[in-house]
């Protein structure tokens, strides 16, 4: 990092056009944001999205880090579809769905709590 | 630069036509040019195509495709891929190798067929150390409305959209697309319809969300020379601009999954699309206030109030008056999409941003039937920039 500035995700060059930086590093976001908006997907995406048999319909958020990005990311199924803009929400890796050959496809996901942490 | 005006046009009808091969219809818009413009193929000095992603290589060089199918010529033909924005920047191909003195005589095509329902991914096959963005989105399972969504979820929070406003934008676009014989749906839809249709990603409803269509459109550009040769009707390409995205823009585009924080914005909401306005204004020496009409993305209900303020025709936040005080209605101050728009015709990716020229220039001909906008005399034509690019045509009589 020369300028300081936060992305998502990892790049190989500063995106900023006033850095033009080509050293980066890499830093930890904070482990809660603020959930900036959300979106309940009711139709089954095209693949390779592997939707639940039969589909359920799954929330994504957009969560805001107080680093200056936003980033989205699923919301676990278990939480349910009622989300609260301005609420809490913890980073969570976790397992999105089993491949055909049976391997886990594992990213991040967003889950509200009652405090950030 | 000199002059450049538009001197033909051709449009097929929107829809879906699994019986007829995109190429033909590509082949029927140019000869509806040609024809409009009483032009012989053989007077074209160039082509700009649009490249139709879903069709594989033959359509991503759908340009060389088509000439080859009415007969290939020799002349340069270059085929443009900007997403949304790739009818606006097919225009500004034209425009400046009319503009330029290079060329008398040039024309844009653009056909496409669209896959139904959600856009799918398009396959990556380069092989690549890290995968591809739009294949991680895809793991996420957001679809294109989905990032639309979330935009409009947003608006409803600063502004108090009501979901009634997000169903009177299809209302409204409905009864302009009722009287358009080109439209795919041609009916009026009313506001418990809409409201009733099925949530795709709330909350943003079917009737609310543009289809997935097949479409084509052609374009003929010359210089004045030519435009008073073959006694065309005067449309002038008043301002044709194409632009990128600025760094610190909050706009979480198609396919990426992050954006810059609201609260660390540098740059505004859809920043490629106000600095593609702001410099086709300018170009055109006239401002949003001498503009008679809009033919804006309706991609979706947030798209016509946002664009409405990207555009720079109210302040943040009033589209929704605008839309409540029958402003945006065919007969109102402004009218938006009095083709219809996409709400009416469906997206048809590369075709669309050529649709909208090809309504405006009937409008400013007079020859817009039902749908006539009495007395235009300028109107501003812009599709929605994915992924960071757009363009916007002003034309004039």
């Amino acid at each position: 990092m020369v300028c300081g500035l936060a992305f998502f995700p990892r790049g190989f060059r500063c995106p900023n056009p006033a850095c033009f930086g080509d050293e980066v590093e890499d830093v930890r976001f904070p482990r809660s944001g603020i959930l900036s908006s959300f979106t309940v997907v009711r139709y089954p995406p095209p693949p390779p999205f592997v939707p639940t048999d039969p589909f359920e319909a799954f929330a994504i958020a957009e969560v805001e880090f107080d680093n200056g990005v936003q980033v989205i990311g699923p919301v676990p199924v278990e939480v349910g579809l009622d989300l609260t803009i301005g609420s809490p929400m913890k980073t969570e890796i976790d397992a999105y769905y089993k491949n055909d050959d049976g391997t886990e496809v594992v990213g991040w996901k967003f889950r509200p709590v009652a405090e950030p942490v | 630069m000199r002059d450049v005006f538009v001197v033909g046009v051709g449009l097929h009808p929107w829809g879906k036509f699994p019986d007829k091969s995109w190429v033909a219809m590509g082949a029927d818009v140019m000869n509806g040019a040609l024809t409009d413009a009483d032009l012989p193929w053989t007077d074209v000095e160039a082509l700009v195509s649009g490249a139709m992603q879903w069709g594989g290589s033959t359509g991503i060089r759908a340009g060389n495709t088509i000439a080859a199918a009415i007969g290939e010529t020799g002349i340069p033909i270059t085929n443009i891929n900007n997403a949304c924005a790739t009818g606006g920047s097919l225009m500004r191909s034209a425009w400046t190798l009319v503009a330029s003195g290079l060329n008398e005589v040039v024309m844009a095509v653009a056909t496409d067929k669209s896959p139904d329902g959600f856009f799918p991914s398009v396959p990556v096959v380069a092989q690549e150390p890290t995968p591809p963005i739009d294949l991680l989105r895809w793991h996420i399972g957001l679809p294109n409305p989905g990032y639309w969504a979330l935009e409009m979820r947003k608006r409803m929070e600063l502004y108090g959209t009501t979901e009634e406003h997000l169903a009177q934008v299809k209302v409204k676009n409905s009864r302009h697309g009722a009287l358009n014989p080109y439209a795919r749906y041609r009916r009026e839809f009313t506001l418990e319809e809409v409201l009733g249709s099925p949530l795709v990603c709330d909350p943003l409803r079917l009737y609310e969300i543009c289809a997935t269509s097949d479409g084509a459109a052609a374009v003929i550009l010359a210089s004045e020379d030519v435009m008073r040769r073959v006694e065309a009707k005067r449309v002038k390409l008043a301002g044709c601009s194409l632009a990128s995205g600025e760094y610190g823009d909050p706009t979480l585009r198609i396919p990426l999954l992050s954006a810059t924080a609201d609260t660390a914005a540098s740059a505004p909401l859809l920043s490629e699309s106000k600095l593609a306005a702001d410099r086709a204004y300018e170009q055109a020496g006239l401002g949003p206030e001498d503009m008679d009409f809009v033919e804006l993305p309706d991609n979706s209900s947030w798209h016509e109030l946002q664009y409405l303020e990207t555009m720079g025709f109210c302040d943040e936040g009033e589209s929704e008056r605008l839309l409540d005080e029958g402003v945006t209605a065919l007969g109102g101050r402004l009218p938006v999409c009095p083709s219809g728009g996409f709400s009416s015709f469906g997206e048809a990716t590369v075709a669309q941003g050529l649709l909208q020229i090809v309504e405006t220039t009937w409008q400013l001909r007079g020859e817009a039937g039902a749908r006539q906008v009495e007395g235009a005399k300028a109107a501003v034509t812009m599709a929605y920039g994915a992924q960071g690019n757009n363009s916007a045509c002003i034309l004039t009589t």
